[in-house]
């Protein structure tokens, strides 16, 4: 490369992040539309008796009636300064009520995937080291098992065994400190079961590769090469894995799970919105969520580029 | 190491384990391709093969536990709340689950091979357009986005097949255009210009046919991505609406009753999830055969 | 190794994320552990939750506070413990005076009421007229969109005669005025214009507001400058749990005390169950305007193709019962007694098809919201295999809640209109005037018009008379058993569990009114 690597992560980091910002802006563009063409949100918030009058009088007063322009234009400046609009189903700020509901979900979303890291990198490495054997055999079935079910199936499961039929612990709910255990579980399982099929996969490839066969050649122990330099250069792929598995876990399933424990996260909060129709809250949320995740793939992203310049394989 | 230009996770599906256990043999590929084929089986023939009219309510023996017997007969799966027989209802229920997973997946995969192979084939303005949509459609939250269409646009099945491609084309466009930027080099691909073929003609009967082999794969590996996305939009309720009937909305409509007949939520959930192993497990067979993931 | 340095900045924040979720759990309660003595000599501490403090679970957190702008079950629970209207409904659901000490009407269009001298707020300002016209004046404001429409109908003003004395100003007659003032909070004047409000409310009840974590819970505790007798419990809580498993799990465990809208399958799971019938109903109302259902009776054919008793014994666990032909129960105002539901004659329904000219049944829309009514797809699913077996093809159109109400909204006459559409109301007015808007030809609601019912509406929307108006209403009721304006469904009844040691008697009216409750031991 002519130019210093400085330079060119800098201009990295800008194209990605204008790139985001656009895609976030059909997405607002185009969900705007939809909303303003099919939503009728204010149906849903007049009294069961309203007349065809009492509808109008509320969009006029909400604002609803005005040309679509005139109301994206207005939305966007609001954006700029950082109003997200009112929430229509709690009259404050639509920016609130997910302000209160992120402390949930960073919570759980960095729990399960603590878990998820734990259990997939220990057992992937495991088996990576003794491919072909029950272990791995066994362990490999389980989490392709894992990723094949439905995740919040999964919860759903736990819940009847833990929950239901053995009464030991709570279903969801934030004010236990044990609400947290199921969902945790849950999301540690199904990424784990992921980000276990890659470190396996990797662990095994660089077991392969001809520097361990010298090692071993030389009389080192096995464990030793796998401690020493195995780890080492498998560990940047594992480390980035289990970040992009925590972006694609911000990106759905996190949301999915919350729904099904009850968790007052920013996901359940998405999902009651949307059942409510309120968009102020949803557009905000997605909004949000989208700068997050663009966000987190460029640090992710970046982060793995800068450890691949400073691990050169040994 | 992934392309350089192109940014976002690495798309490796579920199914890293290219040097997997050795010696699994094929019977175990005719296991999983026999499980498959019968719940295929059951979604063509699902009226024949249901032992009950899934329609047929019984509200007194409703909420009824697995073998139980009634007037009407045995019920494996027990009965759902209005006592219509839930065996019959998960059969009846292949279908749709099915049908939708296989259609989205192909207008997915149409619409990501076609951009990536224009991306890789043209370059320039189609390429960089492309691209940055599927780059950063990537990185947005998609099944949050798909939740706040769904409710817009009205759950409906004809609207989840609208929007459930748009979870998976990225991730065919990005190795599509890998894959012909590579072949574009290839002494063939100039051969046929050479001779005059426009671009389209070389795509349609030089370029796609070559990637079938990859297409493939990713498409196994979709339809089981694209029946779990089709499943949670319907279990919150912004997807399939009662009558149509489709796993994930079963494991959705059994939730309330968690506590007194969890059968009806995690049956079906089994199914699925059945279904989608068998598709994975096939799909990790084809992977290994093939050579390197991606 | 990056894998470690990540495991131990994720562990950091967990723990940080701990600390914080902590401390903004509240378990609500004062401070005072009072140990009390059975009659049998032994003491009892209650352990956890606190020991005054009782808490009620609620499936969805309130929107908001302000008691006037909202209407909706979750926000009530809440604000009926802290604001008042001028009357209130007893037990047994009779008006009964309460801030206001008196009130007739004086005038066509003037109502008055002298008001108790003893009331304060709880933030100390004063109750008097003032208050009173402040209140009227905020919750009928044009931009205000309250959405207690129907309590505001007929409402144009308030007057302050003297410190104690106000009239409230209607447009023309309107016998309901009574009604109304059970259900119009009055706030006060200072508080009441804060735009935050919502969030902070203050009233005259016999709690006043504490905190709302949002999220969490809301917790009230008791005001010790209460007008009324003192309530046995000093503390409470509010605590949010969709999840109707969690909340049972908790009421199980001991962990909270009351559970609302228990699901019938739950009855036989809690402590201590309480079912008893409420103000809502459930109906199909039916278009007369189609062309298939013009005829009556074919809508009376459609009445007695429905199995009421069984759809209320399987799929509601008995906690139903069939609502006697009429958009009405038992002890509100214009219940004609000599009405009674459509029996269930599958037979004498094909009969009356054939004669009213369709042997072949004929094809009909149902228009069902989605997720809005509890076991509304089962019954809709119900009525419709019912409804099958005498020849009525149902075809059931699920939407979600919005769109329903736009499409269902739309005049009878309008092709455009739906056949069919399954809803609930709640008569909380206890009056057969509140849903006029069914029956009535020009009525928000409705899908039929006979003359002769408007001639009786009229004649009873102009008298403030009870009986009269009693007996004008049970008339139009008679005429719509003959001349069906829905298949009338079920009387719903009012589920809730309860933990052992709250003692408590539900009211007819669904309010969940904590001053009425003790606990036991």
């Amino acid at each position: 490369m002519k130019q210093s690597p400085s330079t060119s992560m800098g201009r990295f980091v800008i194209g990605r992040l204008r790139d985001g910002a656009v895609v976030l802006i059909l997405v607002v563009l185009v969900i705007f539309v939809l909303a303003f063409v099919v939503g009728n949100p204010v149906e849903y918030y007049a009294p069961p008796d309203a007349t065809q009058e009492d509808i109008d009088r509320l969009n006029r007063i909400l604002g609803f009636d005005r040309p679509f322009h005139i109301q994206f234009v207005d939305y966007f400046g609001g954006l700029i300064q950082g109003d997200f609009g009112e929430s229509l189903f709690q009259r404050r700020p639509a920016i609130k009520p997910i302000m209160e509901a992120l402390p949930a979900t960073i919570l759980l979303s960095l729990t399960g995937i603590a878990l998820a890291g734990v259990l997939g990198s220990i057992g992937g490495v495991l088996a990576g080291v003794r491919p072909g054997t029950l272990f791995d055999r066994v362990s490999n079935f389980i989490s392709v098992a894992l990723v094949s079910v439905p995740n919040f199936w999964l919860g759903l499961v736990l819940i009847v065994i833990f929950a239901v039929q053995l009464r030991i612990l709570p279903t969801s709910g934030f004010f236990d400190n044990q609400g947290i255990i199921l969902p945790t579980l849950t999301l540690g399982l199904v990424h784990g079961g992921r980000i276990f099929l890659i470190v396996r996969s990797v662990t095994f490839e660089e077991t392969t590769k001809p520097y361990v066969m010298v090692a071993e050649s030389k009389g080192l122990p096995f464990s030793y090469v796998v401690g020493r330099h195995v780890l080492r250069n498998a560990g940047l792929t594992i480390a980035t894995t289990v970040g992009w598995e925590y972006v694609r876990m911000m990106g759905g399933t996190a949301f999915a799970i919350e729904f099904v424990f009850a968790w007052p996260g920013v996901g359940n909060l998405m999902i009651d919105s949307a059942h409510r129709q309120d968009f102020p809250v949803l557009q905000a949320g997605v909004i949000l969520t989208g700068v997050f995740v663009v966000t987190a793939n460029i640090v992710v992203d970046l982060g793995s580029r800068v450890l691949d310049r400073r691990l050169q394989p040994v | 190491m992934s392309a350089p230009t192109i940014a976002g996770p690495p798309p490796a599906p579920a199914l890293a384990g290219v040097e997997g256990p050795p010696g699994t043999g094929r019977w175990v590929l005719w296991f999983w391709v026999a499980l498959l084929g019968v719940f295929l089986v059951a979604a063509f023939t699902g009226d024949l093969l249901a032992p009950y009219d899934p329609f047929d309510q019984a509200p007194v023996d409703r909420l009824s536990p697995p073998m139980t017997v009634t007037e009407r007969g045995l019920h494996i799966f027990g009965t759902d709340p209005l006592g219509r027989d839930s065996f019959s209802n998960i059969i009846l229920g292949t279908r749709l689950t099915l049908l939708v997973g296989l259609l989205a997946t192909a207008i997915g995969t149409v619409v990501g091979t076609l951009i990536g192979a224009a991306a890789g084939y043209y370059g320039g303005w189609v390429d960089r357009i492309g691209m940055r949509l599927a780059e950063a459609q990537t990185a947005m939250p998609m099944f949050l986005v798909a939740i706040l269409l769904l409710s817009l646009l009205g759950p409906s099945v004809i609207n989840l097949v609208v929007v459930l491609p748009t979870l998976i084309w990225p991730t065919f466009a990005r190795i599509i255009r890998a894959e012909t930027l590579r072949l574009r080099s290839t002494a063939f691909i100039e051969a046929a210009q050479a001779l005059g073929c426009t671009g389209w003609t070389i795509m349609r009967r030089h370029l796609i046919p070559n990637l079938a082999g990859r297409i493939g794969v990713l498409v196994v590996v979709s339809v089981g991505h694209v029946m779990l996305a089709e499943a949670g939009l319907s279990f919150l309720g912004v997807g399939v609406q009662p009558p149509d009937i489709t796993w994930g909305l079963l494991i959705s409509l059994g939730r309330q009753y968690l506590a007194v007949a969890w059968w009806l939520t995690i049956i079906p959930g089994l199914f699925l999830g059945l279904v989608v192993l068998s598709i994975n497990m096939i799909g990790r067979h084809f992977e290994r055969n093939l050579g390197a993931a991606g | 190794m990056p894998r470690a340095r990540t495991l131990l900045l994720a562990l950091a924040l967990v723990l940080a994320a701990c600390q914080g979720a902590e401390t903004t759990t509240t378990t609500g309660g004062s401070d005072t552990t009072p140990a009390t003595t059975a009659a049998d000599g032994t003491t009892t501490t209650t352990a956890a939750p606190v020991a005054e403090g009782i808490i009620i679970a609620l499936a969805t957190e309130p929107s908001t506070l302000d008691g006037q702008l909202v209407n909706d079950r979750s926000s009530r629970v809440v604000t009926n413990n802290i604001v008042e209207g001028l009357l209130f409904r007893d037990q047994s659901g009779e008006i009964v005076p309460y801030l206001a000490e008196t009130y007739e009407a004086i005038a066509d269009d003037r109502w008055q009421f002298t008001l108790r001298q003893d009331v304060t707020f709880h933030n100390g300002e004063a109750f008097n007229a003032d208050a009173v016209v402040f209140s009227i004046m905020r919750i009928i404001a044009d931009d205000y969109e309250t959405q207690k429409t129907s309590y505001i109908e007929g409402l144009v003003g308030a007057e302050a005669v003297d410190e104690y004395t106000v009239d409230i100003i209607t447009d023309g007659i309107s016998p309901v005025v009574p009604a109304q003032m059970t259900s119009i909070p009055i706030v006060p004047p200072e508080a009441g214009a804060d735009a935050g409000y919502g969030d902070n409310p203050v009233g005259t009840g016999p709690y006043q507001f504490v905190s709302w974590d949002r999220g969490q819970q809301i917790t009230l505790e008791a005001y010790d400058g209460y007008w009324g007798e003192a309530p046995a419990i000093q503390s409470f809580s509010i605590r949010f749990i969709p999840d109707a498993q969690t909340s049972l799990a908790a009421l199980q465990a001991g962990e909270i005390d009351m559970v609302l809208d228990l699901l019938p399958e739950q009855a036989d799971l809690v402590p201590v169950f309480v079912s008893t019938p409420g103000p809502e109903f459930s109906y199909i109302q039916l278009n007369t305007y189609k062309e298939f259902l013009a005829d009556p009776l074919v809508r009376q054919a459609l009445n007695y193709a429905v199995d009421k008793e069984t759809l209320a014994a399987t799929i509601y666990e008995g906690h139903a019962r069939p609502n006697d032909a009429q958009h009405l129960s038992a002890s509100m105002l214009g219940y004609n007694e000599s009405v009674d539901a459509f029996p269930y004659d599958p037979e004498l329904a094909m009969q009356m098809l054939t004669d009213a000219g369709y042997p072949e049944g004929f094809t009909m829309e149902l228009h069902v919201p989605i997720g809005r009514f509890l076991k509304g797809n089962e019954t809709a699913e119900f009525v419709a295999a019912q409804l099958g077996e005498v020849g009525v093809i149902v075809e059931i159109v699920l939407t979600e809640f919005s769109v329903h109400r736009e499409v269902t909204r739309i005049p009878g006459p309008d092709p455009a209109s739906v056949d069919s559409r399954y809803g609930w109301n709640s008569n909380e007015w206890f009056d057969a005037a509140r849903y006029s808007g069914f029956f009535s030809c020009e009525g928000g609601s409705s899908k039929i018009c006979i003359d002769e019912i408007d001639a009786l509406h009229e004649e009873a929307s102009s008298t403030n008379d009870a009986e009269t108006r009693d007996q004008l209403y049970q008339q139009i009721w008679a005429i719509l058993h003959e001349n069906p304006l829905s298949i009338y469904l079920l009387q719903q009844n009012l589920l809730y569990g309860l933990s052992d040691r709250l003692q408590w008697e539900p009211r007819v009216d669904d309010e969940v009114l904590v001053a009425s409750m003790s606990l036991t031991g």
